[in-house]
Order: structure tokens, then C-alpha cells, then sequence
């Protein structure tokens, strides 16, 4: 065997175990009961049996959660956009006093790691009577998602050269038709990433909502998929169906962005 | 940015570029709700946590809205307390075995992906940006499936494999197989952001080095020690830390797989503030640990914000 074949034979290899467990969380949702817990193993689900995905669309809980999460993603993205939209042109155009001191609090409170702020966060919500309640959560979702939304913004906005709202200024435009006629089309694809890697932060956030959400009629679907762990025994089936209808827009939606997040990082860590 | 260029201002001359019009307040009416969203859910939070830490902070207390201050005894009671000084170098240690991990295979990937053929580069890719993409908590729940007692697959192909007879092994009822089974989630979720990054990197290093190194009869092993990996020690430095960031707050891996058991092996901080605030109501205490591990994290994200500045100069 040639090096070059040893290196392809270890890609797959390697490629492999990166997705079984994707693929056994996928097959074991299309499984029916028996094939999940028989010896040996299945590896492929075949019949496909749909069972699973009946019973998780049959569940009135499944519902719920997928409206929680649908309406706290929605609201914090589109309302988390717009705000980091707004501050990120003021950052982007326009000189004015304490604006590197902003820009520097935006850097810093993205620093500041979660997972130690959830005490502060459930003692606020608990005294104005938002624990358990969707409102309070997303307002804990707009403080994660608005510092970096806002960050990435800026670079947006101020790669946009400012000559043609300028030119359109001079041909008579106000300020407002500069910026919907001139910035916003133009700012519209960095708009589109930013709102997806806040959906996937929201989507999928779970140390908040579990401490936050302590209303089952309010679970979101993260806490809804790890419900089914509290039990004697899990029932693998149904948790793998829900587990895949959540992750598979997260996958897609990543799959839009991701070349963006590699490509920043690694522009930021070689060049500069 | 691409302000801009004023003109060479002389001091006769308004320090004002003509065309613009003066902002005025409109700049600061747009950061209006901007700083509200992030004062009134961040930095307030942070200054009750810095406050809490001070206080007593029982269930009773908030009940009754009597704050009463002790100075610095939630300070001495942690670190004086036994489980403390488990849990941090327990957690420490995690995040060591995890990031080593993380960066050796990755390397190892990356240097897969440089030196394969393009299918076999795509479908490795591919795999990885799947794994990449699965969230965190996916990530842990298939796992905890994987590693099941009974019908677990992972015991399956272990015994079958002959390397034990492990047909109903709990991984989780001991803490040391319950650390391999976190390590192991940890590592396979983080391992291709860093081997694709450093795959990256590995594109800008230009191949006539390499390759006058290989013509001076130097190694695969030497070419990588003596060049790339001295090209890419930025990428090493901000992955290294970024990883210890991520890694030493763990909680929904730990939290959706062991709960921290068996016996509280395996509580890592999170889990550990987690129990002691929102479980047994020590809200004093619990904001005392976050205080010390949110000190310990900005330490470290203030050495990579450096080290950022440094690679844009």
C-alpha cells in the first residue's frame, strides 16, 4: 500500500468516527423497538420503521416545546439583530465620544463566561417574577447573542466603503434612504450570517434554560430532549427522533456559515 | 475601517470633513438599545454576583429581602472547604486531558487533510464539520446512548473485539471510565474546529520551505517541528486557550451524562455552582465560586485578546 492510500484509508477511517455517532443518534431514531436493544447491534435501519417520529409528533409536550423554542429563537434573533444592527452602524459610521470605550464593553462582556452568571440571572428573574417564563429567558439570550451580533455588525458595516452613501447623500438622498436604499442591501448578506449564528446559539443553548425554565408547560426543546433522561429507563427510539428534528436545521444552517467561521478564525490567528 | 482620510489639518482649518454632516446625538440614540440589553442583562448580573459574594445569601434571606453582609466570609468558607479544593484541580485536570487531546488530534487531522487525496479530503471534512455542527447537548445525549450498560454499542464492539468482556459495563458508575466517556465527548466535539483551523493554517505555509528542508535531508518529523509548527504557534496559542476556556466550563455534557456522580466524581465547577446555588440555596456561596471561576477565565481570555492584538500588528 502506498503513503498516499494509508493517508485516504485514514481519512475515512477517521471521517467515520467523527459521524457514527450522528449516523447511530440518525438510525436508531428509524429503528423499530426490537433492533434498538437487540444483540447484535443493527447498523442499518432497514425497514425503516417511522414509529418513533409518530410518537414524538403525537406528543402534545413535543408541540409545545417546538413552539417555546420557536418563539424565544425568532424573537431574540430578529429582535437581537436589529439592536446590534443599529449599534453597529453608529460603531461603523460615525466618530463620537466613548465610542472605542463601547466598542472595548463589547469585547469584554463577550469574555465574560456564562456558566458563572446563571445565579445572578435566576435571582433576577425570580424577583420580577419571570422565572419559568419565556420572556425572561430571552432577555438573558439578547445579552449573550447582542455583544457578538453587534461585533460582527461593525466589521460588515465598515467594510462597506462609504463613498456611496456619501454620493447618495449628495444626489439628495436623507439620511434614512442612504442607509435602506444604499447600506442595507448591501449589508443584507452579513445580516443573514450573523442571524444564523445567533439562531444556532439560541436554538441550541441548554445550561440557561435549564436553570431558567423550571414551568414544564414552558420547556423549551432542549430541556424537553433531556426529559427523557429522568426516567428509569430511557426510551432511546423517541429521544433519538426528537434529537434528530432538532439538530438537522442546526446542520444545514451551519453548514451556510461555517466557511465564514473558519475562514475568520484563521485570517485573525496567521495575517492579522 | 475604511474611514475616510481627512485632509492634513492645519489649525486655521475646521477639523471637520466637509461632506459628512455632524452626527450629533443620532450615533448615541442608536446605541440606545444596544446598552440597554447589555447593561441591564450583563453587567448588572455581574455587579449582583460580585455583590452576592459578599453577602449571605440563604433562601431565607432573599426570602425576607434582608441582605446582610459578611465581608469576606464566603471567600474563607471556600477556600476552605474540602470539595473545593477537589473540585478545581478535578476540573483543571479535565480541561488539561481534554485540550491535549483536542490539539494532538487535531494536528493529527489536519496533517490527514493536507497530505490526502481531494475525495478522501472532502469526505473527512464533511465529517468533521458534521460533528462540528452537532449541539452540545446532542453531542452528550448520543453519547450517554453509545455508552449504554445494556444495549450500548460501544460495549458491543469492545467485546466482540475481544479487547474485554464488557457486555454490561457501566461506564458511568465508575469516575474514571465516567471522565473517559466526558473526555471522549468533549474531544469529539471540538476537535474539528481546531484541525480545520489549523488545516488552515497549515494552506499559508508555503511549500518551497518545506521543500528545500526535505532537499537538505531533513524528516517529515524534523520539517514539522523545525517549520510549520513554528509558523503556526498562533493558531497553537489561541486554540490552546480558547479550548481551556471552553472546556473548564463544562456543564451540559457533564450535567446530561453523569449529574456529576458517581458519588460527585465527576463535578466539575458548573456543576458544582449549580448545586450549590440553585439546589441547596447557598446563593452567597455559589456566587463566591462563580466570582473566583469567572476571575480565573477572564485571566486567560485577557492573555488571548493579547495574543490577538499581537498577530494584528
Amino acid at each position: 500500500m502506498t503513503r498516499r492510500a494509508l493517508v485516504n484509508t485514514a481519512c475515512l477511517l477517521v471521517a467515520a468516527l467523527f459521524v457514527f455517532p450522528v449516523y447511530w443518534m440518525a438510525s436508531t431514531a428509524f429503528k423499530p423497538d426490537a433492533d434498538i436493544v437487540s444483540h447484535p447491534p443493527r447498523f442499518v435501519p432497514w425497514p425503516i420503521e417511522l414509529d418513533h417520529f409518530g410518537r414524538v409528533l403525537g406528543d402534545a409536550g413535543f408541540w409545545a416545546a417546538l413552539r417555546s423554542s420557536l418563539t424565544v429563537t425568532v424573537t431574540v434573533v430578529t429582535a437581537g439583530t436589529l439592536v446590534a444592527l443599529m449599534a453597529a452602524v453608529a460603531l461603523a459610521r460615525f466618530t463620537f465620544r466613548g465610542r472605542t470605550g463601547f466598542v472595548l464593553a463589547l469585547i469584554i462582556v463577550q469574555m465574560i463566561p456564562g456558566e458563572a452568571l446563571f445565579i445572578p440571572f435566576y435571582l433576577m428573574l425570580r424577583e420580577t417574577h419571570l422565572l419559568g417564563q419565556l420572556a425572561g429567558l430571552m432577555l438573558v439570550y439578547l445579552s449573550i447573542t447582542v455583544p457578538f451580533t453587534a461585533w460582527m455588525l461593525r466589521g460588515f458595516v465598515a467594510s462597506i466603503p462609504v463613498d456611496l452613501e456619501e454620493a447618495a447623500a449628495v444626489d439628495g438622498a436623507s439620511r434614512w434612504q442612504a442607509f435602506w436604499r444604499v447600506l442595507f442591501p448591501l449589508v443584507a448578506p452579513g445580516l443573514l450570517a450573523t442571524s444564523i449564528f445567533s439562531f444556532i446559539t439560541v436554538w441550541t443553548e441548554f445550561t440557561y434554560a435549564y436553570v431558567l425554565i423550571n414551568d414544564p408547560r414552558n420547556y423549551p426543546l432542549p430541556i424537553y430532549i433531556q426529559s427523557f433522561i429522568g426516567r428509569d429507563d430511557v426510551d432511546y427510539g423517541p429521544q433519538m427522533a426528537v434529537a434528530f428534528l432538532f439538530t438537522l436545521p442546526v446542520v444545514v444552517f451551519f453548514l451556510l456559515v461555517q466557511r465564514r467561521a473558519v475562514a475568520g478564525m484563521s485570517a485573525g490567528a496567521v495575517k492579522g | 475601517m475604511t474611514a475616510t482620510i481627512a485632509p492634513p489639518v492645519t489649525p486655521s482649518s475646521p477639523p471637520v470633513a466637509p461632506v459628512r454632516r455632524r452626527p450629533g446625538a443620532l450615533p448615541y440614540l442608536l446605541l440606545i438599545p444596544a446598552t440597554i440589553a447589555v447593561f441591564a442583562t450583563l453587567i448588572y448580573p455581574v455587579g449582583r454576583m460580585v455583590a452576592l459574594s459578599f453577602q449571605r445569601g440563604n433562601l431565607g434571606d432573599l426570602i425576607t429581602r434582608r441582605t446582610v453582609w459578611v465581608g469576606l466570609d464566603n471567600y474563607r468558607a471556600v477556600l476552605t472547604d474540602g470539595v473545593f479544593w477537589t473540585v478545581l484541580p478535578r476540573t483543571i485536570g479535565f480541561a488539561a486531558v481534554c485540550v491535549s487531546l483536542t490539539l494532538l488530534i487535531a494536528t493529527g487531522c489536519a496533517l490527514l487533510l493536507q497530505h490526502a487525496d481531494r475525495w478522501a479530503r472532502v469526505t473527512l471534512s464533511v465529517g468533521m464539520v458534521v460533528a462540528w455542527a452537532t449541539p452540545v447537548l446532542i453531542g452528550a445525549v448520543v453519547f450517554k446512548w453509545l455508552f449504554d450498560a445494556e444495549f450500548g454499542v460501544v460495549n458491543w464492539l469492545l467485546t466482540e473485539s475481544g479487547l474485554c468482556e464488557c457486555r454490561h459495563r457501566s461506564w458511568l458508575g465508575d469516575q474514571w471510565s465516567a471522565f473517559a466517556v466526558l473526555v471522549s465527548i468533549v474531544v469529539w466535539g471540538a476537535v474539528p474546529f481546531a484541525a480545520l483551523s489549523i488545516y488552515a493554517g497549515l494552506l499559508t505555509v508555503p511549500p518551497e520551505l518545506a521543500e528545500a528542508a526535505r532537499m537538505d535531508g531533513a524528516g517529515a518529523h524534523r520539517i514539522f517541528w523545525s517549520i510549520t509548527f513554528p509558523l503556526l504557534r498562533p493558531i497553537y496559542a489561541i486554540l490552546t486557550v480558547l479550548s481551556v476556556i471552553w472546556d473548564t466550563k463544562v456543564f451540559p455534557q457533564v450535567w446530561l451524562t453523569t449529574k456529576g456522580g458517581p458519588y460527585q466524581g465527576t463535578v466539575m465547577l458548573g456543576v458544582y455552582i449549580y448545586q450549590k446555588g440553585i439546589v441547596s440555596s447557598q446563593f452567597g456561596v455559589a456566587s463566591t465560586i462563580a466570582v473566583l471561576m469567572t476571575v480565573m477565565l477572564l485571566g486567560l481570555s485577557w492573555i488571548y485578546v493579547r495574543a490577538m492584538r499581537q498577530e494584528a500588528r
